[in-house]
């Protein structure tokens, strides 16, 4: 093969690529044309790689290959602009003090959107591009963009662990709930419940810091293990707390453990990997302490024995099921 | 659906059959076979790889089973079972629109109407057994990671936006990979 025809193949995969990507747009479209219609030569390399193409779709063991691919997944979510991204409100800024050294990837330079939803009743970690590792316990919803500036990720909904990786240039930026963390390489769990934001730090040095039309209003440093609540306007709930990372992170190794947990945080938590999430119908109850513990996946046997345990009961109201007090 | 049966890999027919009426009879015979051992599993796996339609994954599995029947004959076909999912795997990825826009603007600037839509025949795969053959053995070389984004890509019809959603995995790195998957497979080509 002569160095044209090489050089002729490549260009010919890489349109290939190109044009598989999505349907092509009419510049993208002239583009190729003006590239396919070159010469013979160029029409037959392009020929050639989109005969392989198709020869993929008629292979024998397609059944084999296709086995353990994930199911398929609809994810038809809205458009996030640049402009959302930038006119949020800053009302809690996190700056991380220390962090530990991980490795990460040169910035894209292509500015994208991405979105994320991951499924219910399971763990799911996934790997941003930057080299960053987010763990989401059951299902959440976030987007992400990463620019030659920062990385940017918009929290929707759920709980999720970063691990982020260090780029002291690319400062990694956290909106969600009315918040705003900016952290450069540490790890971390934040947890969105409908009014609430808890930021709980396993490793590293972060000052939170609350704002309040760009002045600060609150303050606080919190190492590992220290864990800090805000509502939805970013104001701290309470001081910051200790909390056992064992316990509070165990999700993280696909277990749930409670030990003098009140009932309204378990709930929280098995909700993510129940079948059908439970409400507390009772007030009074959502202090009761709890202990129980089990994999993920036994969620719904957990639930059984911690109702047992604590003579209680749920109730089917309507779609709802509800936990309230043995009759 | 009936009960599951085992999905019978070589149900080859006998190619010297003595007349035409009895091959047709056989070939009537083998695809009632497929369908009773093969329909639940083959639309259980249409529903994962493309969801839940439209159109049905049922409805695609039985398209395949009208063109395996509309099919003049099915004698030069080793594995039944296989050229099954081929059909409607196929099939599958043309109820994708961008699939379909891209392969219709390829066919009109190729001038070449194949290129639009793949007519799986057992002609045309007796044609190609060869590269088919050299193809399958190349993709065995593949890292998983390039396995998995050529068969997301080519055989579940997925946007690199949609792969980059459900792995994390950057648009840059799925271009990349498929790159070198696609590169090594044509190398495959050649040498054979």
């Amino acid at each position: 093969m002569t160095e044209q025809q090489k050089r002729l193949d490549t260009e010919a995969r890489e349109w290939l690529i190109r044009l598989q990507e999505a349907a092509p747009d009419a510049p993208l479209k002239a583009q190729f044309s003006r590239w396919l219609n070159q010469s013979d030569a160029h029409k037959q390399a392009f020929s050639r790689i989109d005969r392989l193409w198709r020869q993929l779709g008629l292979l024998d063991n397609l059944e084999a290959l296709t086995a353990n691919q994930p199911a398929a997944k609809p994810l038809k979510q809205p458009g996030v602009a640049l402009a959302t991204w930038l006119g949020m409100a800053a009302a809690l800024l996190i700056v991380v003090l220390g962090w530990q050294r991980l490795p990460f990837s040169a910035p894209v330079t292509v500015a994208q959107v991405q979105h994320f939803a991951t499924p219910a009743k399971m763990n799911t970690t996934l790997t941003l591009e930057d080299g960053s590792q987010v763990i989401s316990a059951g299902s959440a919803r976030f987007s992400y963009l990463q620019d030659t500036q920062q990385r940017l990720l918009q929290m929707h909904q759920g709980t999720l662990y970063f691990d982020v990786a260090h780029n002291a240039e690319l400062p990694f930026v956290i909106t969600s709930g009315g918040s705003r963390v900016q952290v450069l390489g540490t790890a971390f769990e934040i947890s969105l419940t409908h009014n609430q934001l808890r930021l709980s730090v396993q490793r590293g040095r972060v000052e939170m810091t609350a704002l309040d039309k760009g002045k600060v209003v609150q303050k606080a440093q919190l190492t590992a293990g220290q864990q800090l609540v805000a509502d939805a306007a970013g104001h701290f709930l309470g001081n910051v707390q200790t909390f056992d990372s064992r316990q509070a992170l165990s999700w993280l190794q696909g277990r749930l453990e409670y030990d003098g947990t009140p009932l309204a945080d378990v709930v929280q938590e098995l909700n993510r990997y129940l079948s059908q999430p439970v409400e507390i119908d009772a007030d009074n109850l959502n202090t009761l302490l709890i202990t129980a513990s089990g994999r993920i996946d036994q969620a719904e046997q957990i639930l059984q024995g911690l109702l047992l345990a604590n003579d209680l009961q749920l109730e089917k109201r309507q779609a709802r099921l509800l936990i309230k007090p043995l009759e | 659906m009936n009960k599951a049966e085992p999905c019978p890999d070589n149900l080859l027919l006998n190619p010297a059959a003595p007349s035409t009426s009895l091959q047709k009879v056989r070939q009537t015979r083998l695809i009632e076979q497929l369908y009773h051992s093969c329909w639940s599993s083959l639309c259980t796996r249409l529903r994962k790889l493309y969801g839940n339609g439209p159109p049905d994954p049922q409805d695609i599995a039985q398209d395949a089973f009208t063109k395996l029947s509309q099919m003049d004959s099915l004698q030069h076909v080793q594995n039944p079972k296989a050229f099954l999912y081929k059909v409607a795997i196929n099939l599958g990825l043309r109820s994708i629109s961008h699939v379909i826009k891209t392969r219709e603007f390829l066919a009109e600037q190729l001038d070449d109407p194949d290129v639009a839509m793949h007519n799986i025949s057992p002609e045309s795969q007796l044609l190609q057994q060869q590269q088919l053959h050299a193809l399958q053995q190349a993709m065995t070389a593949l890292t998983d990671k390039q396995r998995d984004i050529l068969i997301r890509c080519r055989i579940q019809g997925q946007t690199y936006a949609n792969i980059a959603t459900q792995t994390g995995w950057s648009l840059a790195d799925i271009s990349r990979q498929l790159n070198s998957a696609l590169a090594h497979l044509a190398s495959s080509q050649q040498q054979d």
